[in-house]
């Protein structure tokens, strides 16, 4: 499973199972004409999901952008970062953490209530990695993020490479995040490649995925089954071959903590 | 004011205050780590870099290991826009930079030219002709682009005679 990119389109379209994409909703017109390629998957009976920037004030014109993608590409769902990408006209270029306060918090479910009631499909939310951490937390990542998904009672969008990127830089076990989040709603998983520098950890999408990260998502997979794993990469492209690897390597992964799952299950 | 509405307000003022900071525009909300609120606005830069790279492959090649320094400062002069695609932001680059651009920088500049046409601060297909040329000093030569459609395009680049050095070029980009 990958991340839709122009630059991937040819891969993925020669794969006999992907299982589903992802498609970034900015990067398309949703009254216009869609990428032919991406419109082949979907003829082919692939799922797509449109895939949005960060949680916003309330703008009609967004929201109508979503559903009408939403419907052209019958999207089962629709997913979302728990992340502002701009504050009052002013654009950040990429997703920053919201402040972990309960005034924040009432302020991001109205915001998420207000899209999901125009939607009529559900609605998956995901962490975000960051190296920036706002001061005066009232709360925790996790704690914040549970309340976010009860109280809006959406799908959760675990990415795991952005688990290992907030625990290395800012401190904290991402086995003990893996059990204080609501895995009884997770939709489905994203895994990333990142490198570090300069004793912090960047989650750049443009290197291959660690080891530490396909770590964290076998203990996800002991823990909970996982209904789907998506790979995204933005940049850097790899060969076709290496992409293959990475693939058969997450395959492995999950199949592994599936296992493990089952073994603990039966008592093994 | 509604409850929520008074905090929606102060969030985004806090927020707004976060992007300015990493924009080096003014100085964080209190309370941030600066080692990662300077990472963190460096890879801003690094992501936005990046992007225009992946669009503009010539553009990049053009300027070789300048690049990332040009494009940085043209970055810290100009805010990314809602409208800001990386392919129109790196038009706005090669806009800026113009009196440096190397003659494949403003090939590939007259052909994205060919094909967008600027609206307000975004760009979008051309659909019928366009005929553009362009006099470059420095390289003693001109440009000659036309479009008849999107499967008609024709570059031609010619060496100029010696008198025409004595006008200014057209250096404006055709709008």
């Amino acid at each position: 499973m990958l991340g839709w990119r122009p630059e991937l389109a040819l891969f993925i379209e020669r794969q006999k199972e992907i299982g589903f994409v992802e498609a970034i909703v900015e990067g398309l017109d949703p009254w216009g004409d869609l990428p032919q390629a991406l419109m082949n998957l979907k003829e082919k009976g692939m799922t797509i999901i449109p895939h949005v920037g960060g949680i916003e004030p309330i703008m009609p014109e967004r929201i109508q952008r979503i559903t009408r993608l939403a419907e052209r590409l019958d999207a089962p769902f629709v997913s979302e970062h728990v992340a502002f990408v701009r504050a009052d006209g002013v654009e950040a270029g990429h997703l920053l953490p919201i402040p972990r306060t309960e005034a924040s918090l009432n302020v991001v479910v109205e915001n998420i209530e207000k899209v999901k009631a125009c939607l009529s499909v559900p609605l998956a939310l995901e962490n975000i990695a960051s190296l920036l951490e706002w001061p005066g937390a009232e709360m925790t990542e996790t704690e914040f993020f549970t309340e976010v998904l009860e109280r809006t009672d959406t799908l959760m969008l675990l990415d795991v490479a952005n688990v290992h990127a907030n625990t290395t830089n800012h401190g904290g076990d991402p086995l003990s995040f893996l059990n204080r989040i609501p895995l009884d709603r997770l939709a489905y998983v994203h895994v990333a490649g990142g490198i570090g520098h300069d004793s912090l950890y960047h989650d750049t999408h443009s290197h291959p995925v660690t080891r530490p990260v396909l770590d964290i998502l076998e203990e996800l997979c002991r823990r909970v089954y996982v209904p789907g794993v998506l790979l995204e990469r933005d940049d850097r492209f790899p060969t076709d071959e290496e992409l293959s690897e990475e693939l058969a390597s997450i395959a492995t992964t999950i199949n592994r903590g599936n296992l493990r799952r089952e073994e603990c299950a039966s008592g093994r | 004011m509604h409850p929520v509405g008074e905090t929606r307000q102060q969030l985004a003022d806090l927020q707004q205050k976060l992007i300015l900071s990493l924009q080096g525009k003014e100085a964080p909300p209190h309370g941030f780590d600066p080692k990662k609120l300077k990472a963190a606005a460096n890879a801003l830069v690094l992501k936005r870099t990046h992007s225009v790279a992946r669009c503009w492959p010539e553009l990049t090649r053009a300027f070789g290991s300048q690049f990332a320094d040009r494009f940085a400062a043209y970055v810290a002069e100009h805010p990314l826009l809602r409208s800001d695609s990386p392919l129109a932001d790196g038009r706005n680059f090669a806009e800026w930079i113009h009196e440096e651009l190397p003659l494949a920088g403003r090939l590939t500049t007259i052909r994205f030219d060919l094909r967008f046409a600027r609206r307000g601060n975004s760009f979008v297909q051309r659909r019928g002709p366009k005929l553009t040329c362009r006099l470059c000093r420095r390289e003693k030569k001109i440009i000659i682009a036309f479009r008849l459609s999107r499967y008609c395009e024709k570059i031609v680049c010619l060496r100029t005679p010696a008198f025409l050095h004595h006008f200014n070029s057209c250096s404006e980009p055709e709008r």
